[in-house]
């Protein structure tokens, strides 16, 4: 079977016609698609997961009903991802669900929308939560969470000395990879004096971390991981986050989280700068910080700090006196230093990267 | 008959396929590359930056080993396997491939978290020591390098069979 020369008889495309025909087409079919500001829409991107549910009941569904908008959900939060979307022109999502320090270095970056608060009302929230380029609604804390079959509640560690404890603590242990959640329980387990905590002395850090590391078997990167780690029973011990904790509690792990010594932490929303529905996007934060029952859905969930003083009055006493943020818990826990971290992270995760490689 | 012969251009079966490639996996990967060379005039700061991480040289140095096990791996196993399936005749040969490519069905990351479910600390394979009482302690054979290995050879395997087989196919 002589084989076919395609072209050289007269018929039939030629190599060369070919490729330029499927170039033709793919560059057609590659013009940027029609602007999605045209639809009346926010899209929300947060952490994902369990988490995420609750936000969507506490104020994405009542935002939705109330105003018509159509909340997008996109998740998880990715840093990185965000700024090269700013940088890029392509911003995709338009409110950013974010830890607080994130407001500092998206501001330092020139990531961020001013937040405009000629429509947003800062009535009831707490002062220290407003922030030119971002507004905190929740609170919680990374602490320690045992299980009870390993300890049973309150004989577990109390301090992250205790924590580092191999040999009065023994069981595998899991902490959070992110520098900005780790470095703290680090700093306190080597004795750092809370009034020194910030500005961070690193080294110290990274050798009180030498310390523990053989006895950890993994540094875990997400909320739904740390949960995972302690409910399938591989770790007996894991440093988690409240917000996260508090969930797998609910849901009937038996597991004893403990609030001394938590590290503080805050979750924001804040507005990518070059947003596709930025003034939908400042319509959701409005409502969202003056929607004190879904704060209150969320504190119930998580045991999450609201920012919205009127949500005290929804809780029942119970719940209220558990939450990260009432006087006597927040006495309990590390100073924050997000002003630091704002500066800082980015550099922290690229030593706890090379750290991690050795 | 094939497609020439009846006066068909076989090139043309190749459109919608070459079409796909290259808009959903040409077009995105070239414009990331020319962002990675390309900003206000061409620039290898990007590379240099990344080469003079020597943490990130370090984790491409893991990327290439655990390859290159893998790879290995794979070929001790999936080499016998493709020998017994292309010498095999009939009805087994037709069972061996529908076994092989059963796990096609089921989603990548089910897979993976049965893996999990069988490796984990007190997973199956450790219970069932322990029970036995072959072990006083589970073995970790999860997060390490071992469980590592497990989860890709299991998933990379039928794509070492496949062409194998195919090849002894020819002779």
């Amino acid at each position: 079977m002589a084989p076919a020369k395609h072209g050289a008889d007269g018929s039939g495309i030629s190599r060369r016609q070919f490729l330029v025909g499927t170039a033709a087409a793919a560059t057609a079919l590659a013009l940027p698609r029609p602007a999605l500001a045209q639809e009346n829409a926010v899209v929300y991107c947060g952490w994902g997961g369990s988490s995420q549910d609750i936000l969507r009941d506490a104020f994405m569904v009542p935002f939705g009903k109330k105003t018509g908008i159509r909340v997008l959900e996109a998740s998880p939060t990715d840093y990185a991802k965000a700024k090269a979307m700013v940088e890029a022109k392509r911003v995709e999502w338009d409110v950013l669900q974010c830890d607080w320090d994130f407001i500092y270095r998206g501001r330092a970056e020139n990531l961020l929308e001013p937040l405009d608060y000629k429509v947003i009302s800062t009535k009831d929230v707490f002062p220290e939560a407003v922030h030119e380029h971002g507004i905190g609604y929740a609170l919680g804390a990374t602490v320690m969470t045992y299980r009870t079959d390993a300890y049973p509640p309150g004989k577990g560690p109390r301090t992250w000395a205790e924590f580092w404890d191999v040999k009065r603590f023994p069981g595998r242990r899991a902490l959070p990879k992110d520098p900005y959640f780790l470095f703290p329980l680090a700093a306190a387990a080597d004795g750092v004096p809370r009034e020194k905590m910030y500005p961070m002395d690193v080294d110290r850090v990274f050798r009180s971390l030498e310390r523990i590391r053989p006895h950890v078997f993994k540094w875990w990167e997400t909320g739904g991981q740390s949960q995972q780690l302690i409910t399938d029973k591989e770790a007996d011990l894991v440093a988690g986050w409240t917000s996260r904790m508090f969930v797998v509690q609910k849901q009937g792990a038996p597991i004893h989280v403990e609030l001394n010594e938590g590290a503080p932490w805050g979750d924001a929303w804040v507005v990518l700068r070059g947003a596709p529905h930025r003034e939908n996007a400042m319509k959701f934060i409005a409502f969202a910080i003056q929607h004190e029952e879904g704060m209150a859905i969320n504190s119930r969930a998580k045991l999450s700090g609201f920012t919205n003083a009127r949500t005290g009055r929804l809780l029942e006493p119970a719940v209220a006196h558990a939450l990260v943020s009432t006087p006597e818990n927040r006495a309990k826990l590390l100073p924050g230093g997000d002003q630091w971290w704002g500066t800082s992270r980015a550099e922290m995760i690229k030593r706890m990267t090379a750290w991690l490689l050795k | 008959m094939d497609v020439e012969q009846r006066g068909g251009k076989p090139i043309l079966l190749l459109l919608p396929a070459a079409l796909l490639f290259l808009i959903l996996y040409v077009y995105p990967l070239g414009s990331l590359l020319s962002t990675s060379i390309y900003e206000d005039g061409f620039t290898t700061r990007y590379y240099a930056e990344f080469f003079g991480e020597p943490a990130y040289l370090k984790v491409l140095g893991r990327t290439v080993q655990v390859a290159l096990s893998v790879t290995a791996l794979t070929l001790l196993l999936g080499y016998p396997l493709g020998f017994v399936l292309a010498t095999v005749r009939g009805k087994i040969a037709g069972a061996l491939i529908a076994v092989i490519l059963f796990p096609f069905w089921i989603s990548v990351l089910v897979r993976t978290y049965a893996w999990m479910v069988l490796l984990g600390w007190r997973g199956v394979i450790n219970t069932l020591l322990l029970g036995l009482g072959l072990r006083g302690e589970p073995f970790p054979l999860l997060y390490n390098q071992f469980g590592v290995h497990v989860g890709l050879v299991y998933v990379l395997l039928p794509f070492m069979v496949l062409p194998i087989y195919s090849t002894m196919q020819a002779f």
